[in-house]
């Protein structure tokens, strides 16, 4: 059970990086924590699988980050939503919906 | 932009990869404190919010590796890592590392070699620049080579033909090249006659002066020819004021009209091209015309069939007006000319070069798995430690890999070095013979691909099978205990594999390069029945005169010349033959009267010659029984021959073979009428070795009378006590001049001795290169299997040290590490004797000698004999020295350690 969960969310984790990305910018412990936090346990990942991802994304021009100082006067490295990655969040979005509609459908009816 | 971008952080994580790995760890620091806390907050006490903390983050060892990976710069970084480690190895394992690289750089060095003599000799380009509309031209008779045209039927051809845009005939001829005042102090050249239009129907340009223009090949005064960067630079220091410099040709006068660029030999290794039309044929009998090979280039859209097709129909019409010469030759064969000389047999050569090449790199690749397998067991602790912290085993796998690639690029470095140094060498010996194509040997931009290409494979072949075994180790139990872990990488059914692999290929590699040097040594004991320095031989052309309407019109010519040469001072003889040095002929079919029908063909071989009645004089021989030819055996008379003694041994063992009567072979036409044996003349072969059978029927000859059967091209002997002596050389050139100022000559005039010498050095050079191949088979034995058996030896040091505690002498323990190998080494030599003998035997269904297989094996005995010695005493030197080692071993060292 545990091994589906995972790979399941392989593919989805990018996309709720963008998602935690989309009001504000954050560090990975805070994208991590808003992953948990709009998500539910079932959401929930390896802590250090956030990192390769948030590298991915900014190759692909989606995120791109900056070190700046916390409020508690730390400094963090700091992931930001690129125009190009909103665009994409919408995209993917719709499809997920579109996708989850139709699973649904079958779920339901079949 | 993304691909900008992607680029960028590349570049950046590559080139700042220590600022990014600074704030990599920063990051997740940053995290895992930031987890901490909300722990604590949470009422966690410090120890189990850090220990919480840690597993929700998960292996930060292993988070890290994955965020190497997705900078996409991993593969490079750890190549450059692994690299640089590698280097590190080398200079902490100096010895192994030496041996690896001079056993690579030998290896790639010969591959290099094998591959740049393969490509040079099958370049048939010879430096005109050739496309695939051009063809070359000649009769198809149905046989493996074509027949090439006439200079007759080339000339009906060339005002004929439509689909070619034209045709330039090419006929081989050898000059003797010099300057006016200096005739003597010339050299011979290979030279080549050309229609005017040769160069431009071949793409090249004289680098000074002009082709021809069809005037050149119309006069014949003062001739222009066109000659190579070499005579240039032998003749005239490539000084520009050569054009127009009158030169002597074959004793005639020229005019330089051009210099062809370095490089430049077309058709094959000429020096020096002059025009001509043959019109010297021109009304002569069509027999006479000489041979030319044709080229043609296909006119644009034009295929091979459309040419064929014509080409086809100009030869029925010629089939039809000269059914005498043509009636067989109705067909044509059109190949292009790139692939005209790289035939079925060519390319066998080439694919034989480099299977040699391969073959030599998988043997080196075998002696660098050893030693690579040696290093990798030695760090099969660090390579422990990099999986227990979250290395992939495809990163282990590349850095085993990387070892073998850093080490092999060392060798190709060196190797290409040392295949530049061998090669000048070789290009040194084959100097003498002027042929640019067999020598003039260059590292192209081809070779040092090649050189690439081996290195990766060397590099790789060598280290996939030890990085592999690496990757599939125990860390734990090689933490655990190192010792005996890392032996078990090592030792182990792979290993002696790969020694039998080793001393098998060692053995085939050093049974082919003592081959090499067979011819050599045999040349060296090459004697003939007679001073061979006191017959001069030079060919001639008598078709090239008008005054000679057939063959026999040299019966004019022959008492007159033999009367001037006569009067040269210490001329002792002189007579016309037939053949190379006059003393080789054709072999033919013969029937004999009386023999039974059901003989095998091979007994009814002859070699046929021609000659006058002083031919024996010349070599100061005496008939064993009968008679020699003489002058009463005309054309009128009885057909009479004299046969030699090998002729009486093959052929008439037990009858006398005076009065028999034979009859010779004539192409399409049968045989010949009934000729009378008149004599039996003593052998002129040399010594070759092979039983006496086998030479009696190699040198099975018949000598026919020169005026019952003239020729068109027969061999001027003169005899004198130092024939070799120029002016001898120049009485034959004036003399025939004089007499027959248009006859040429074919190739140079030589003595006996100097056409053998000629063919020694040639032999010679196979033997140096026979002498190198061995050496470095044999220096490369020697590292793989000391590096191997050293290694053992060395992981088994404490048992010696134990064995020698409890009172084992020296010997007991050489003993007991030279036995475990002894075995292997002797089954890759029993595998070694029977490849080698599965070798000889297919080679020998493909020979011609009739000799029985038991017997050619037989005479392979000593050079089996002197292989096993020479690979016996290598492995002997290979165990000897650790085993010395290890009988030295101090038992309390040993126990200290432990």
């Amino acid at each position: 059970m545990g091994k589906k969960k995972n790979s399941l969310l392989q593919g989805a984790v990018e996309l709720l990086i963008l998602r935690a990305l989309r009001d504000e910018d954050r560090h990975g412990w805070g994208i991590q924590q808003r992953i948990d936090q709009i998500g539910s346990e079932a959401l929930s990942l390896k802590q250090g699988s956030l990192y390769p991802a948030l590298i991915r994304l900014g190759d692909q021009d989606l995120i791109r980050s900056e070190w700046r100082i916390t409020e508690n006067g730390r400094k963090a490295k700091y992931y930001i939503l690129t125009k190009s990655g909103r665009k994409r969040l919408e995209e993917e979005v719709e499809q997920w919906r579109e996708f989850s509609r139709a699973m649904n459908l079958v779920i339901e009816t079949a | 932009m993304k691909i900008v971008r992607k680029v960028s952080n590349r570049l950046k994580a590559l080139f700042l990869n220590g600022k990014a790995e600074s704030e990599l760890d920063d990051e997740m620091q940053f995290h895992l404190e930031m987890e901490i806390e909300k722990n604590l907050e949470r009422g966690m006490s410090p120890f189990e919010a850090r220990r919480s903390a840690r597993v929700s983050f998960g292996g930060m060892e292993q988070a890290k590796e994955d965020c190497r990976d997705a900078w996409g710069i991993r593969f490079l970084q750890d190549s450059y890592r692994n690299l640089r480690f590698g280097l590190r190895l080398c200079s902490r394992y100096l010895n192994t590392s030496i041996l690896a690289v001079v056993v690579l750089s030998m290896g790639i060095g010969i591959a290099s070699m094998m591959y740049t003599m393969s490509s040079k000799l099958l370049d048939t380009s010879s430096g005109a620049d050739l496309d695939d509309r051009q063809l070359y031209i000649q009769w198809e008779l149905g046989t493996a080579q074509g027949e090439p045209f006439s200079s007759h039927d080339f000339k009906v051809l060339r005002s004929e033909v439509d689909s070619l845009e034209d045709l330039a005939g090419i006929q081989n001829s050898g000059f003797w090249f010099s300057l006016p005042l200096k005739k003597d102090e010339g050299k011979q050249y290979k030279g080549v006659k050309v229609t005017a239009n040769f160069f431009e129907l071949v793409n090249a340009k004289p680098i000074l002066g002009n082709s021809f223009s069809d005037q050149d090949a119309q006069s014949y005064e003062a001739r222009e020819i066109v000659i190579s960067d070499l005579v240039w630079a032998d003749f005239f220091d490539r000084d520009k004021a050569v054009l127009e410099a009158e030169v002597m040709l074959n004793g005639d006068q020229c005019k330089i009209a051009g210099v062809m660029p370095t490089g430049f030999a077309f058709p094959r290794d000429q020096q020096i091209w002059m025009a001509t039309d043959w019109r010297e044929f021109d009304g002569k009998p069509r027999a006479s015309a000489p041979k030319i090979g044709v080229t043609g280039k296909l006119k644009p859209g034009l295929g091979l069939d459309q040419a064929r097709a014509e080409l086809e129909t100009i030869a029925s019409n010629l089939a039809v007006a000269y059914p005498e010469t043509n009636e067989e030759r109705t067909r044509v064969r059109l190949t292009p000319y790139r692939e005209q000389f790289v035939d079925d047999d060519a390319k066998a050569i080439l694919y034989l070069g480099l299977f040699g090449s391969l073959l030599v790199l998988t043997f080196l690749s075998t002696n660098v798995f050893q030693i690579i397998m040696g290093r990798t067991a030695i760090r099969s602790h660090e390579l422990a430690v990099r999986r227990s912290l979250g290395a992939k085993r495809s990163h282990v796998i590349w850095q085993v890999v990387v070892d073998g690639l850093a080490l092999s690029g060392m060798g190709a470095i060196f190797g290409i070095g040392f295949a530049a140094l061998g090669l000048r060498v070789i290009s040194d010996q084959l100097s003498v013979f002027e042929m640019p194509w067999l020598h003039d040997f260059q590292l192209t931009p081809g070779v040092f691909l090649f050189a690439i290409g081996a290195a990766l494979f060397a590099g790789i072949g060598s280290s996939i099978i030890p990085a592999w075994r690496a990757s599939r180790m125990n860390s734990f139990s090689i933490l655990k205990d190192d010792s005996r872990s890392s032996s078990s990488i090592y030792i182990g059914w792979l290993s002696k594999a790969m020694i039998t692999f080793q001393v098998l290929f060692s053995s085939i590699l050093l049974f082919l390069s003592v081959m090499l040097l067979w011819p050599s040594l045999f040349m060296d004991s090459l004697e003939m029945p007679y001073d061979k320095n006191t017959v001069l031989t030079a060919g001639m052309q008598l078709g090239a005169d008008p005054q000679f309407e057939e063959p026999r019109d040299v019966e004019r010519l022959y008492p007159r010349l033999k009367q001037k040469l006569m009067a040269t001072p210490g001329v002792r003889a002189v007579a016309l033959g037939s053949g190379k040095f006059g003393i080789m002929g054709d072999l033919r079919g013969i029937e004999i009267e009386g023999e039974e029908e059901d003989k095998g063909s091979s007994m009814r071989i002859s070699q046929i010659s021609t000659a006058t009645p002083d031919f024996l004089d010349v070599y100061g021989l005496k008939p064993l029984s009968g008679r020699m030819i003489n002058a009463f055996d005309s054309e009128e008379s009885l057909t009479v021959c004299v046969v030699n003694s090998h002729f009486v041994d093959t052929h008439c063992k037990n009858v006398d073979p005076i009065g028999l009567r034979l009859k010779i072979e004539q192409g399409s036409n049968g045989y010949s009428e009934w000729i009378t044996i008149v004599g039996v003349i003593p052998s002129l072969m040399p010594n070759l070795p092979g039983t006496k059978e086998e030479i009696d029927r190699l040198f099975s000859q018949i000598l026919l009378p020169f005026a019952q059967h003239p020729l068109w091209n027969p061999t001027i002997l003169l005899s004198a006590q130092n024939a070799d002596n120029d002016r001898y050389r120049l009485a034959i050139r004036e003399s025939v001049k004089e007499l027959a100022p248009l006859v040429r000559f074919q190739g140079p005039i030589l003595t006996i001795g100097e056409g053998l010498s000629f063919v020694s050095r040639m032999i010679d050079t196979i033997s140096l290169g026979g002498k190198f191949l061995g050496g470095a088979i044999l220096v490369i034995s020697i590292i793989g299997l000391y590096s191997i058996i050293a290694f053992t030896t060395n992981q088994r040091r404490k048992e010696f040290g134990i064995r020698i505690a409890v009172g084992s002498n020296a010997w007991g323990v050489m003993k007991s590490v030279m036995r475990p190998w002894a075995l292997t080494i002797g089954s890759g030599l029993i595998l070694g004797f029977i490849s080698v003998l599965s070798l000889l035997v297919g080679l020998h269904s493909f020979s011609v000698s009739n000799g029985g297989m038991e017997e050619d094996l037989r005479g392979y005995t000593p050079i089996f004999l002197t292989v096993a010695a020479i690979v016996g005493l290598a492995t002997l030197i290979a165990m000897i020295i650790p085993a010395r080692r290890a009988a030295k071993i101090n038992p309390m060292d040993i126990i200290r350690a432990e």
